[in-house]
């Protein structure tokens, strides 16, 4: 087979060499090429080759004749146009020969002009031929579905993909109307508008909803042109048909999906978000407009995920959507996010890659508004915050220990000052070395009970890091929280509260032996006023004028030892309570003092003590209350004569010294034991030696001491050398000029 | 000194009490010997054997109880009858007085009668 712009080549086949030569030369003179042998095999090798376009074959010749030579070209399929010639003009032979398939059949002696009409025409038959055979076999191949019909529809072609898809073959096919695919699901206008266009001499496109032979629908995408002949009017239809049913399925099930996604991330409170590989979003669901305050409008025109977000946090964002969509794994991030209207809230963001072909397309994400949580954690840490303060305020040492093992966890400042450990000290310990070794248990009992059961209080003694032993109370309560199970230890010192309870008790003791002793020094003289008054009562006529008086005078002097008593009492009751009031005045102290010394002869002499007065050596004046002052000087000396044995001395001196008056009064007694030279001044306190009791109140030196004091001045005991105590008392000298 | 007449030891500290007891003793018969303090007694007591001893507690240099259990270490002076005369009402004292000088304990202020009755029941 020759193609356009290529030499025809003609092969001749005669066993005659002029009939060759001559019809060699007919050939090329038409311009076509030229190949001659003289028998039928060679013919049928030359054949066999291919490339010839016409074959002009004597039907004589040695070997295969030119009958066989024509029956192996039709046999074969080999589309070669076949001419003939023949030297007797046989009819028979004639049509023999066209039955076989032979072009065309010349006899002898052949006309030029015949030959050379017969070899055109040869060749030109073939190449139309051909194409026919072409565009069918591509017709017959194609994979569309092709239908042509008349101008009434009626289908005069289809091809075996019609059939395929249709259900039709194609002698069903053949005949009928097209409507025979018609399912009903289109409208008339429909059908209308497509007769319309195609009669128009228009192409038409579009999907139809077809009906198959068994009464299947399915959708088919067509093309439908009209068909000219010789540009004169239509006279054919031509439907290129392809069934779309599964990608039509496949779309609609596409469709849906993303209708379903669409549905469920528009039910979704929290905005859900697509974006492309610049951060420009291109999906939000309504939670996103919502929270965001954007409008569909503002998306059309153009939305940076970036503006969602807070301007200072932007940067951050960017690096972070850098991060995801180069595939790094970053972790979900909390931002400050911003709403159109400026209004910022906290959120933290989901997000990952979109995937297109292997390619990152962009990033798809959810965002959460943690406001709530924010807030929630924001109160949990104030919460702590507070109690962290309330700890570490809290005036007790406070200590927190594993409930297991004892191990010190935690503490408060006030703690640290308390126990005298550093930080790195305490952290290190165990509760148990908090405490003295004999109590010293890791940890101890009571912690280890605590820790078994509940709350609960303890006294008992801690030991610093210096040594100190600290008496404590103990308050404990057992922390469990879902990690820890803890002891909180609230340590009390209370040895101050112990110290003032053994205070208390010292108090109601020395209250209790002051009452004894005041009730005995009551007694004493009551005894003798009621015995010897009694006695007087029933004797006095047995009795003489001296005893009488002696009796009464010993009632008398009871009475004002009683009396005396009295007024000590009510003395120290008086300083105890504050109610005293000293009326001072310039006065000369050797007088009131001389007074008093004097007025204690009788009882000196009672006892045989000496009472030695050296009380004018210096002129004086101090701002004092006369009577006090007296006091002062009655309570010392009295004190010394009832420490002094008979047949010793007591001494009173006054003189001047740096400015104060000092009055001193010495003893022969057994002096002061070292031990109670301070206390002898405290109230009720009485220095007795075992087997012997001084009679006393026990508040003499004690209202020294007050009076003392309230005139700004001092009072100390000492031991003299070689035996007996001296009181010596300080009063500031008084100036007149100030 | 009559032979029929008992002797009576009355230590006390205080001369008011000493006077009043010795002349109320003295008035109903008795004999009656004064010491200041148990010290002071037991000097007497080296002296002579009282027929009884009225004896004060809180005295200086020796008080009542130490006197006391000193004659009761003294094989003749601890038959001697012995009562206490005392202003202490302290129990503790009291209970010791009582256990040392079973025969009597007075607690003043008391009348002159009480103590006679008491110094005859004892010599009885």
């Amino acid at each position: 087979m020759h193609s356009s712009g290529e030499k025809a080549t003609v092969l001749i086949a005669d066993d005659n060499s002029v009939m060759r030569t001559f019809a060699s030369h007919v050939v090329e003179k038409l311009g076509y090429g030229v190949v001659a042998v003289s028998n039928g095999d060679d013919a049928v090798a030359r054949i066999e080759e291919g490339g010839y376009d016409v074959l002009l074959l004597d039907l004589s010749m040695p070997g295969k004749s030119g009958i066989e030579v024509l029956e192996y070209v039709v046999e074969h399929g080999y589309h070669l146009p076949v001419v003939m010639i023949s030297g007797t003009g046989d009819i028979e032979q004639a049509v023999h020969c066209i039955k076989l398939g032979a072009y065309e059949y010349l006899t002898k002696p052949i006309d030029t002009n015949r030959l050379e009409i017969t070899l055109k025409n040869a060749l030109s038959e073939s190449d139309l031929k051909q194409k026919v055979k072409l565009l069918t076999a591509a017709m017959e191949q194609s994979p569309v579905s092709i239908a042509i019909t008349d101008t009434e529809g009626s289908i005069e072609y289809v091809n075996p993909s019609f059939s395929r898809n249709t259900g039709y073959s194609r002698e069903e096919a053949m005949g009928e109307n097209v409507n025979i695919l018609k399912s009903g699901e289109h409208s008339d206008a429909f059908y209308k508008e497509l007769w319309e266009t195609i009669t128009r001499g228009e192409v038409w496109q579009g999907e139809f909803h077809n009906k198959k032979k068994s009464g299947e629908l399915f959708w088919e995408q067509a093309v439908i042109s009209p068909v000219t002949i010789d540009a004169r009017e239509i006279s054919y239809f031509l439907a290129l048909k392809e069934d779309i049913t599964e990608q039509k399925r496949n779309r609609e099930a596409l469709a849906e999906s993303e209708q379903r996604f669409r549905d469920l991330a528009d039910l979704l409170p929290q905005p859900v978000f697509e974006t492309d590989v610049r951060g420009n979003v291109t999906y939000s669901n309504r939670a996103g407009f919502d929270v965001f305050g954007y409008t569909p409008d503002d998306f059309h025109n153009g939305l940076n995920a970036l503006q969602i977000y807070a301007p200072e946090e932007r940067e951050r964002v960017r690096e972070n959507m850098g991060g995801r969509l180069s595939g790094s794994d970053v972790p979900p991030n909390e931002y400050t996010a911003q709403k159109k209207d400026g209004t910022r809230f906290p959120v933290l963001v989901y997000s990952a890659p979109i995937m297109r072909k292997g390619e990152v397309a962009g990033l798809r994400g959810i965002i959460l508004d943690i406001t709530h949580r924010k807030r929630v954690e924001q109160s949990l840490r104030d919460n702590q915050e507070k109690y962290r303060n309330l700890f570490q305020a809290v005036p007790d040492a406070v200590v927190v220990a594993d409930a297991d093992t004892g191990a010190i966890v935690e503490w408060n400042r006030t703690a640290l000052l308390f126990f005298g450990y550093s930080e790195k000290e305490l952290a290190a310990m165990n509760i148990g070395a908090l405490y003295p070794d004999d109590l010293r248990e890791e940890p101890p009992g009571y912690f280890r009970e605590l820790a078994a059961t509940k709350n609960g209080s303890v006294q008992t003694r801690i030991m610093t890091r210096d040594g100190f032993l600290v008496d404590v109370d103990v308050s404990t309560a057992l922390v469990e929280t879902a990690r820890h199970k803890r002891v909180l230890g609230i340590f009390r010192d209370i040895s101050e509260q112990k110290k003032s309870e053994q205070l208390i008790q010292e108090n109601i003791r020395l209250k209790n032996d002051f009452i004894s002793n005041v009730s005995h020094e009551l007694r004493t003289p009551l005894f003798s006023i009621l015995g010897f008054s009694s006695t007087l009562l029933r004797d006095r006529d047995d009795l003489d004028r001296e005893t009488v008086d002696e009796f009464l005078g010993i009632i008398h002097e009871e009475s004002t030892r009683l009396a005396s008593l009295i007024e000590d009492v009510l003395t120290i009751s008086r300083i105890d309570s504050g109610k005293v009031v000293f009326k001072k005045s310039p006065l000369d102290p050797a007088e009131i003092l001389g007074t008093a010394c004097r007025s204690m002869k009788i009882r000196a002499d009672e006892k045989q003590v000496d009472l030695l007065l050296n009380l004018y050596g210096n002129a004086m004046q101090v701002l004092a209350d006369g009577d006090a002052l007296k006091q002062v000087a009655i309570n010392l000396i009295g004190n010394a004569i009832k420490f002094t044995p008979p047949g010793g001395g007591v001494r009173a001196s006054l003189v001047t010294e740096n400015g104060f008056m000092r009055f001193s009064v010495q003893d022969d007694g057994p002096g002061i034991p070292e031990d109670d030279l301070e206390k002898i001044f405290d109230k009720f306190y009485r220095v007795e030696k075992p087997g012997e009791e001084i009679e006393g109140t026990g508040l003499g030196l004690s209202i020294v001491r007050e009076i003392v004091h309230a005139h700004g001045g001092s009072v100390e005991a000492k031991n003299r050398e070689g035996g007996g105590a001296i009181f010596i008392v300080r009063i500031p000298l008084f100036s007149s000029n100030g | 000194m009559e032979p029929s007449r008992k002797t009576i030891l009355v230590v006390d500290d205080q001369p008011s009490t000493r006077r009043l007891i010795g002349y109320a003793l003295e008035k109903a018969g008795y004999r009656v010997v004064t010491a200041v303090n148990g010290l002071d007694a037991l000097e007497h007591c080296s002296r002579f054997l009282p027929d009884l001893i009225l004896c004060d507690i809180m005295m200086p240099e020796m008080n009542g109880l130490e006197f006391r259990e000193k004659l009761l270490e003294h094989q003749t002076l601890k038959t001697v009858p012995f009562v206490f005369l005392s202003a202490r009402a302290q129990t503790e004292e009291v209970l010791e007085a009582r256990k040392l000088s079973p025969q009597g304990y007075i607690t003043k202020p008391v009348e002159p009668d009480t103590i006679l009755e008491t110094v005859k029941r004892c010599l009885a």
